[in-house]
């Protein structure tokens, strides 16, 4: 339907969608994660494997990706359900940190190496249908009960435990499923890349994607699709401006921030609603 | 339906309460009166199981709720209304009404509680898209209730529901409790005024750093000479 490059380039900021999506999960219960590069690492790391020395098919590899995280995503939320704010973000930060470093060093995925020669799997209608999948996810939550339960988990927890919510038990769901989007969005990377390694999964990258959900709107997710998908493809955009492209990447997210610094799509709560 | 057996709590080495023992019975209320410090309020954080008591037992429709989580209680279906009225200030009237059938998935019945309780507190309506910070507090105290009534709670209680109002407001807050007598709900009501408090009550318990010394019918303790005495400005 498209061609390479397009393709290519849709593929790229679907991914990027899914990834800055996945931060989503655990922030809608009000915790701000930046494990999930992490778990993009362990998700995409695991399917390649799978998929280069076990052939096995890309479906079990995506559910492996998928399973995996989800399964350590529920026993780290529960080690992180007691904190907050900045302790959480630098707890999941370590996280991120750990796993790194870990990929570094085993070398069955290739250590500092890498792991080239990825098959190229993935189809632009994969990462989209699951984008859809997630637009839909989200449509869906404010209206359904677990919904409810992790907006109050967001505002005001002791409030929430007035109304019969299982505060601990919703933040661990929320942050496993964050984890899980976000190893199959590695498996999704890992297949469109052909090459992934250790150096890929870190601080940079995270700070890519929390900087496309703050653009967009840290508390809304489709802010973070907007900001996934603006910030993604203006490199691409600011191509004619040849070497100045990261100052004016850099200038554009500042304009943006300092007229509207809740995010773009963020609604304008300048009403005080302190009580 | 609740049954309070010699509980006793403490705050460290402070006891609150020293074996006190309440019953409400399905379809009364129960006002429970006393002087600030008298322990009125934790007695219902045990109920509602923020807090353990040393000793005794509390039973909910038969079985003990002693020691159990928060939330579990709420799900059984005890909701309290606390002082300071956990009003989730950054959303809306109508949304704080949401959050309060969280546990529920009916959704004909939620709209159908919601315009009850829009009926019940017409100042809601009118403010139904405005956040709850922007509410007074009058407002937000019937926001409170109003929520807690949409989890559609088999025991209510209301902790000093009328406490900083100003008196107009006072007597919403009463008719509105009387309305919930008519409707045979199930009511602990814990109150400093006592007087308005022991009109609405089918029987009332008294209080007094820790125990118990006084219950009976509203009428029987609104007419009784210590009550006067000590709580109504009694008589010269």
């Amino acid at each position: 339907m498209f061609d390479r490059y397009t393709e290519s380039v849709l593929t790229n900021i679907g991914i990027n969608i899914i990834m800055t999506l996945s931060m989503y999960f655990p922030m809608a219960v009000g915790q701000l994660s930046i494990a999930q590069v992490g778990f993009m690492a362990i998700g995409a790391h695991l399917a390649t494997v799978l998929t280069l020395y076990l052939h096995t098919p890309f479906g079990l590899a995506v559910l492996a990706a998928a399973l995996v995280p989800w399964s350590l995503g529920l026993l780290f939320g529960r080690l992180i359900v007691r904190l907050q704010g900045l302790t959480l973000a630098f707890a999941t930060f370590a996280f991120m940190e750990v796993v790194q470093v870990f990929f570094l060093n085993f070398t069955p995925t290739g250590d500092a190496r890498g792991l080239k020669g990825i098959a190229p799997l993935t189809q632009l209608w994969h990462v989209w249908g699951l984008v859809l999948l997630l637009v839909l996810f989200f449509c869906r939550l404010r209206h359904s009960r677990i919904g409810r339960a992790m907006a109050m988990v967001k505002h005001d927890e002791v409030v929430a435990v007035t109304l019969g919510v299982n505060v601990p038990q919703t933040k661990v769901l929320a942050f496993a499923a964050g984890a899980l989007v976000a190893g199959v969005g590695g498996v999704l990377y890992a297949h469109y890349a052909l090459y992934i390694q250790y150096s890929y999964f870190g601080a940079d990258k995270a700070l890519a994607l929390l900087t496309y959900a703050v653009f967009g709107g840290i508390d809304v997710w489709f802010g973070g699709v907007l900001g996934a998908a603006v910030l993604s493809y203006m490199p691409v955009l600011l191509h004619v401006f040849d070497h100045w492209r990261l100052e004016i990447h850099g200038a554009i997210i500042l304009g943006v921030m300092s007229m509207r610094p809740q995010g773009v799509l963020a609604p304008d709560l300048s009403v005080d609603t302190r009580a | 339906m609740l049954r309070v057996s010699d509980v006793q709590v403490g705050y460290g080495a402070i006891r609150a309460l020293r074996g006190v023992s309440l019953e409400v019975m399905e379809g009364e209320v129960v006002a429970l009166i006393g002087a600030n410090g008298a322990g009125k309020s934790t007695l219902l954080r045990t109920i509602s199981g923020v807090l353990r008591p040393s000793s005794g037992d509390v039973l909910f429709e038969g079985q003990s709720i002693c020691g159990m989580a928060e939330d579990k209680i709420v799900r059984r279906g005890i909701l309290q209304v606390q002082e300071g009225r956990g009003i989730l200030t950054r959303m809306t009237v109508q949304e704080n009404l949401e959050m309060g059938a969280y546990g529920r998935s009916d959704k004909a019945g939620i709209r159908h509680d919601m315009d009850m309780i829009f009926d019940k507190f017409p100042v809601l309506r009118a403010r139904r898209k405005q956040f709850g910070a922007t509410l007074s507090g009058g407002e937000q105290q019937m926001l409170a209730i109003g929520r807690a009534l949409m989890a559609r709670p088999k025991l209510l209680m209301l902790d000093e529901p009328s406490l900083g109002l100003a008196p107009m407001l006072v007597q919403e807050i009463f008719r509105t409790i009387m309305d919930f007598k008519q409707e045979k709900r199930t009511i602990l009501l814990v109150e400093q005024n006592a007087r308005k408090a022991l009109q609405c009550a089918d029987r009332g318990y008294v209080l007094e750093t820790g125990t118990i010394v006084l219950t009976g019918s509203g009428a029987a303790l609104l007419k009784s000479e210590e009550v006067q005495a000590a709580y109504l400005g009694g008589r010269a």
